[in-house]
């Protein structure tokens, strides 16, 4: 029936579907035949399937039908059709929530599970312990523990995945399946090692131990499972994460061999976690980087992807980290997959350079409306962090912003806009007219009230300090005449502010307030009554109070004391000030707008305010006025450790000793802090703490009141001492002792500061609020800032008797400012300030970006230090300057990666040198504390002619130019030397001309990874007296991949030297050495072999009779040798062997490259050719062979990228050759070569 | 306002925040669907009770991937805080869905294994009309690939030999009909039997 439905429907056109016009009712109606005996199972099936797909369509099952259905269903248990058994199980796992009754099947389930019908026994338990409860399972318990163990992959994962969802619902019940999951972790199926592993670990999850534990175990086992792999490299992460390891740490290990693992999955697991280290530096991203450089070229769109947004990640936090991969990912902003080329460019904007920021932003702009609202609002971060590295953009960047703006998009997308435009406001003011025009227009048809709100706020706030103010008053008052209710209100409070702070507008702003007090609306019409009423006073103090500045309360302290107030109704009005100020500093605003649930939950100080008010001591204290961070008072490694916290109120202080007893056999008793004051502050109370268990923290309080009579008496000092009762215990049960003893113990010296009785209250503006403390409070004092270095004695004296001027502009914008990380310090000395230095200019300039918060992004300060001659009073005659660009952060040091110093003094100043001209210059970049990344120091240097006595008559230059690549200039990691001795230096030479040339290598296709420059070394005739009647070539030929060109890596060097040239080289001694560069500090990077070559005369003797060795050292690191990647190839020709040549025994072995550790980067294959004499026998007329071999990576194939092809040609065997280069002649070739080159 | 805010938590926390860990878990895919060409359901699972738990919900988000998906075969793609990742085949779509920070490398084994598996069922007739007329096979052969969010298998071959499969090939079409048409209930059950 269904069939013939089919058909029909099918030539009725091509959108048939059995199942379209299906109904419910029929379907339920067909399901009786489920009662016909015999069971008809093809019917029977197919109606199953029609009640899972209307299940699958959302259709509504009602508890009655679908229960009748349910039962009619358990009939077909009868029929022994496999795939009808089996869509009974998925029928039940579907109907388990909606049929009743469904346990009525454990029975039928149980039976499946145990049965010998491998088939149905996985899906059997997993269809049970969907409909399994609690209570049930304990009863199917014993057979799910065997499941678990069975020797039937499919059995035990699915006992194993079963029991994983189990979990959440009877954690006592699998806690006992431990051991059984510990089993089956060790089974050689993948999948169950996996499962296995997951299981364990949601059990174990809680016990930090028990997962190191477990850990260790599989890391050391090696699974094979890449999932599993996965899997472990999450559960170590986050232990690192907890345990706060380091990188030194096993797990890290762990996670980074990982990067070498044959499989993608796991490579890529590895670099995301090593990626998402709260606390990983350059050097530990560096090979996880280098991976997911590797996959951004991958033709698969999931992988490039997955790197480029992992890339994305560590763009922002480690900018330097990717610019490595600039060039794959300049390649993959034209990926046709927008969301990876979204990324690819936004990763570009945070690691590229100023000059390439227009290019980026013209090429994200031809797709940005193509692109979903989630990367659109990826790209305006993006640009917002880029307005602060590079403000000079912002031109470019409001542009780009005010175009996305009048695009369509979401709320979100928009915000971001609007929050990423006023960040720019806040940083440039150059910007500010612009942005707020952009704002303006935006706000003409704006659909989202809290942006419009926003935005007039903004308005109300830099607008009126605009050299036009005037011209925004429209805008404003035109969102007033159209807009909702909340938007007209803001627009009110905007217009105010241009009232109280221009008096020209005044009269224009009251007229507008007085058509505002007819507005439908009560807040509008109350808003705008209040600010008549107070502009009409004219008052600074009263604006400044009530326009400028508004409530600077804690919102939740607010809404606390106001329900406690209409709780507790009295007489009093409502006191203002008995709610607790907000403690938020400003910049920390914008995260917390992000989490708005979070922003609500009580501050840290209502946290205390309500523990403190449940002590029957403390209340009456008054209102909590201020809690101050944590003071240790002892070490943090010691027996008992004490941290204070203190708590002002009004008269009182209370002081909260929190201690931790670290001593597990011993109890702590009656604990006290006892407090000698030093001033005549009283304590009135000591609260101890009742007991003090191992590793249990509590706290006890002392109570103190501040003197009455002397109102300025704010700071003392306390002198703490810890009085206990100690008594002894069993460490492991801790079981005490019946009695114990007095003790005490010495605490650190407490000090309350006048920092303690000041509370920080947010000024929003803050030149209103400068001006409304009035000129009487002011103060002027000189201070002697003794942290700033001087360079030598002499000018420490003038610096002394001056006066500084320290001014710290924090650069942050309250609105945007998350990225605003750098505080701007900028410290002028002015040469009339400082009397002595009067006739000179001196600047100190520290522009040094530091976090004031984790200090983790502070990466390159810079500090200029100029002293200009006439200052320096010893080096008068002389310009002597010295340039410290050293970056470094002041926090830890871990970033400091190129400082660079330039160190230049002219030839007056260095006696010795006068008459000539010596410039050393060292731009080695080191690191002054790891020295690890110090991988490119490049050296000049320079001696002219007169300096060098001895060099004198002639011109000597050695220079050695770092290497360069001609596209990007990205790998250009080696120096390339260049050696030029010219004649009348090189005495023996002379009558020669004798040219090195270093000629940089490409690929024929793309030209782009050719990154080794090959070197061509030719010797004219004339040098080579003995030579000239030989032909000498030596040829290194660059690898290169015919295909794609771009892993062409390593140079192999061919070096042919023909019979003849031997000869003459008897007489002569030849060395010629290309040594590689190396890093002289880690020499970690040390990438490259050296090669040496040596002929030695004597040694060419043999050679004639032939002993020839060329050898080729493979490239090696001198400290860890753990980047030594090239194989050493041995080339040896000796004597004995060179006899059987002739008659032909040759043995050429290329050894590919490998890594010793994961054999991953070993991409090339070996070829080894062999042709031992008695083979060369039938091919001495014509040997040639010429093979390409196309490289394959064994692993994962796709990074095979480098055919390499061997030619060879033996002088014997070349006369064939000549023929055979021929295409024609190529038919020629003796059958029994082919034979030959199909066995090979 | 509250949805505004807690799309933009989730976001905000998948796009901007990093060092957000994810808690290592077996729960690797939160949805997996099977559209046809015009985006209709054919067959849709949702792992995580939390993620759209209501059918509206769910067509909406089938909706929404399907409208950014369906004209450009990409592989993969974040829509609504959600990796997405896909792959489709003349007139089906197929999608795999997890959480932002989910492996995308695991979620597209995933799919693999469902297309090369659904692929040798149907006898590389990846169609809606052949995948329509063996939905049987198709729900059986995604119930062994996932189970509750977990990957429980990620190898065709094994997903094949444990599913157990026969093709509803075009030649037992022709018998059914036959027997269909001569009301032969017996010879119909013999071959429910061999089947």
């Amino acid at each position: 029936m269904i069939k013939k439905f089919d058909k029909k429907d099918e030539e009725s056109g091509s959108g048939s579907n059995p199942f379209q016009h299906l109904e419910k009712s029929a379907v339920l109606q067909e399901a009786r035949i489920f009662n016909e005996t015999p069971i008809n199972p093809r019917r029977c099936l197919h109606i199953l399937t029609k009640i899972i797909y209307l299940l699958n369509q959302g259709e509504h099952f009602g508890t009655t039908e679908a229960t009748e259905a349910f039962f009619a269903m358990t009939r077909l248990f009868q029929s022994n059709d496999q795939t009808l058994r089996r869509m009974c199980y998925l029928t039940i796992k579907e109907m388990a929530n909606i049929s009743e009754d469904v346990i009525i099947v454990t029975s039928s389930l149980t039976k499946d599970m145990t049965g010998k019908e491998d088939v149905y026994r996985g899906p059997a338990i997993r269809a049970l312990c969907r409909i399994t409860d609690t209570t049930m399972l304990q009863a199917i318990e014993r057979y799910m523990k065997q499941a678990i163990v069975d020797k039937v992959p499919s059995v035990s994962s699915s006992a194993l995945v079963s029991s994983l969802h189990m979990v959440k619902m009877s954690y006592d019940v699998v806690k006992r399946w431990v051991n059984e999951a510990q089993e089956a972790a060790s089974s050689d199926n993948i999948m169950v090692q996996y499962h296995a592993l997951g299981l364990l670990y949601h059990l174990r999850k809680n016990d930090r131990l028990a997962v190191s534990k477990m850990l260790n175990k599989f890391t050391k086992s090696g699974l094979k499972s890449p999932f599993a792999y996965c899997m472990l490299i999450r559960i170590a992460s986050k232990l690192l994460e907890e345990t706060e390891g380091g990188h030194d740490s096993p797990l890290f290990d762990f996670i980074e061999s990982c990067l070498r693992n044959k499989n993608e999955m796991v490579v890529y697991e590895a670099a995301s976690a090593i990626v998402h280290m709260p606390t990983c530096s350059a050097r530990e991203l560096a090979p996880a980087v280098s991976v997911l450089q590797l996959f951004c070229s991958s033709p698969k769109a999931a992988l490039r992807y997955a790197a480029v947004r992992t890339l994305n990640k560590v763009a922002m936090k480690h900018p330097s980290a990717v610019t490595a991969c600039n060039l794959d990912l300049e390649n993959l902003i034209t990926d046709s997959n927008r969301s990876i080329a979204t990324l690819a460019i936004t990763t570009l904007l945070k690691t590229g350079s100023e000059s390439s920021v227009d290019r980026l932003m013209k090429q994200i702009s031809s797709f940005v409306s193509e692109i979903s609202d989630e990367f659109k609002v990826v790209v305006v971060q993006a640009i917002s962090s880029l307005c602060q590295k590079y403000p000079r953009k912002h031109s470019v960047m409001m542009n780009f912003l005010s175009n996305m703006l009048r695009d369509d998009g979401g709320f979100e997308y928009k915000r971001a806009i609007v929050d990423c435009i006023i960040g720019i406001i806040e940083e440039n003011p150059e910007s500010k007219e612009t942005g707020l025009a952009h704002l303006c227009e935006f706000i003409e048809d704006c659909e989202h009230t809290v942006l419009a709100t926003k935005i007039l706020h903004l308005l109300g706030k830099e607008g009126p300090r605009t050299p036009a103010p005037s011209k925004y008053i429209r805008f404003i008052f035109n969102r007033v005449v159209l807009e909702s209710e909340a938007v007209r209100a803001a627009a009110v409070s905007a217009l105010a502010k241009f009232g109280a702070q221009n008096d020209d507008l005044l009269p224009s702003v009251l007229v507008l307030m007085q058509r505002c007090m007819m507005d439908s609306d009560d807040e509008v019409r109350d808003r705008a009554t209040f600010y008549m009423n107070v502009l009409q006073q004219k008052q600074k103090a009263l604006n400044a109070a009530y326009i400028f500045n508004g409530l600077s309360v804690s919102v939740p302290g607010l809404e606390k004391s106001l329900h406690q107030y209409t709780l507790d109704p009295s007489e009093r009005p409502f006191d203002m000030k008995s709610v607790p100020l907000a403690t938020t500093p400003i910049s920390e605003q914008k995260s917390a707008t992000s989490k708005m649930p979070e922003k609500m939950a009580p501050s840290r100080q209502d946290i205390y305010q309500e523990q403190l008010a449940a002590i029957l001591e403390f209340q009456g204290l008054g209102p909590l006025f201020k809690s101050s961070e944590a003071v240790q008072l002892t070490e943090a490694e010691t027996e008992y450790v004490v941290r204070c916290v203190k708590h002002t109120f009004a008269q009182h202080m209370v002081f909260q000793f929190d201690c931790t007893n670290t001593l597990n056999d011993q109890l702590l008793q009656k604990v006290v802090v006892q407090m000698e004051p030093s001033e005549s502050y009283e304590v009135l109370h000591y609260i101890p703490a009742a007991n003090l268990p191992y590793s249990q923290p509590g706290s006890c309080y002392s109570l103190v009141r501040l003197p009455e009579e002397d109102p300025t008496a704010v700071s003392c000092t306390f002198s703490c001492t810890m009085r206990y009762l100690v008594r002894d215990c069993d460490p492991n049960t801790g079981d005490p002792d019946d009695d114990g003893y007095d003790d005490e113990y010495v605490l650190e010296d407490l000090e309350v500061t006048v920092a303690d009785h000041i509370q920080k209250v947010l000024k929003p503006n803050f030149g209103a609020a400068w001006e409304e403390v009035g000129d009487e409070f002011e103060k002027e004092e000189t201070f002697a800032l003794a942290s700033v270095r001087t360079l030598d004695g002499t000018f420490c004296g003038p610096v002394q008797s001056s006066l500084w001027t320290v001014r710290s502009v924090a650069p942050f914008s309250p609105h945007s400012g998350r990225y605003a990380l750098w505080p701007r310090s900028v410290l002028t000395l002015d040469g009339t300030l400082c009397g002595p230095v009067q006739s000179s200019l001196w600047t100190v300039r520290s522009v040094a970006p530091f976090s004031p918060h984790s200090g983790r992004y502070a990466l390159w300060p810079r500090s200029v230090l100029t002293l200009d001659g006439t200052l320096c009073g010893p080096v008068q005659s002389s310009l002597w300057t010295v340039r410290s660009v050293a970056p470094f952060s002041p926090h830890s040091g871990r970033y400091v990666l190129w400082p660079r110093s330039v160190l230049t003094l002219d030839g007056t100043l260095c006696g010795p040198v006068q008459s000539s001209l010596w410039t050393v210059r060292s731009v080695a970049p080191f690191s002054p504390h790891s020295g690890r990344y110090a991988l490119w120091p490049r050296s000049v240097l320079t001696l002219d002619a007169t300096l060098c006595g001895p060099v004198q008559s002639s011109l000597w230059t050695v220079r050695s130019v770092a290497p360069f690549s001609p596209h990007s200039g990205r790998y250009v990691l080696w120096p390339r030397s260049v050696l030029t001795l010219d004649g009348t230096l090189c005495g023996p030479v002379q009558s020669s001309l004798w040219t090195v040339r270093s000629v940089a290598p490409f690929s024929p296709h793309s030209g782009r990874y050719a990154l080794w420059p090959r070197s061509v070394l030719t010797l004219d005739g004339t040098l080579c007296g003995p030579v000239q009647s030989s032909l000498w070539t030596v040829r290194s030929v660059a690898p290169f991949s015919p295909h794609s060109g771009r892993y062409a890596l390593w140079p192999r060097s061919v070096l042919t030297l023909d019979g003849t040239l031997c000869g003459p080289v008897q007489s002569s001694l030849w060395t010629v050495r290309s040594v590689a560069p190396f890093s002289p500090h880690s020499g970690r990077y040390v990438l490259w072999p050296r090669s040496v070559l040596t002929l030695d005369g004597t040694l060419c003797g043999p050679v004639q009779s032939s002993l020839w060795t060329v050898r080729s050292v493979a490239p090696f690191s001198p400290h860890s040798g753990r980047c030594v990647l090239w194989p050493r190839s041995v080339l040896t020709l000796d004597g004995t062997f060179c006899g059987p040549v002739q008659s032909s025994l040759w043995t050429v072995r290329s050894v590919p490259p490998f890594s010793p550790h994961s054999g991953r980067y070993a991409l090339w294959p070996r070829s080894v050719l062999t042709l031992d004499g008695t083979l060369c026998g039938p091919v001495q007329s014509s040997l040639w062979t010429v093979r390409s071999v196309a490289p394959f990576s064994p692993h994962s194939g796709p990074y095979a990228l480098w055919p390499r092809s061997v030619l060879t040609l033996d002088g014997t065997f070349c006369g064939p050759v000549m023929l055979r280069c021929q295409p024609a002649v190529t038919i020629a070739i003796p059958k029994a070569a082919f034979i030959l080159l199909g066995s090979l | 306002m509250l949805s505004v805010s807690l799309d933009q938590a989730r976001y905000g926390c998948n796009l901007v925040a990093h060092g957000v860990f994810q808690e290592p878990s077996l729960y690797t895919v939160k949805a997996l669907f099977i559209l046809d060409n015009d985006g209709n359901r054919l067959l849709s699972k949702y792992y995580d009770p939390e993620l759209y738990p209501s059918m509206k919900e769910q067509n909406n988000f089938e909706k929404n991937v399907f409208n950014k998906t369906h004209k450009a075969d990409n592989e993969i793609a974040f829509l609504e805080g959600m990796t997405v990742v896909y792959k489709s085949s003349i007139d089906l779509f197929f999608y795999v869905v997890g959480s932002p920070q989910e492996n995308e490398l695991m979620l597209m084994s995933v799919l693999n294994c469902l297309f090369d598996s659904l692929t040798q069922i149907l006898r590389k007739n990846v169609e809606r009309r052949y995948l329509l007329e063996n939905m049987e096979g198709v729900f059986l052969v995604v119930d062994e690939i996932i189970d509750g969010g977990v990957i429980l298998e990620s190898d065709p071959q094994q997903v094949l030999q444990k599913v157990n499969y026969k093709l509803v090939s075009e030649q037992a079409y022709g018998f059914v009909l036959f027997d269909y048409i001569t009301g032969s209930l017996e010879g119909e059950a013999e071959r429910g039997q061999l089947l």
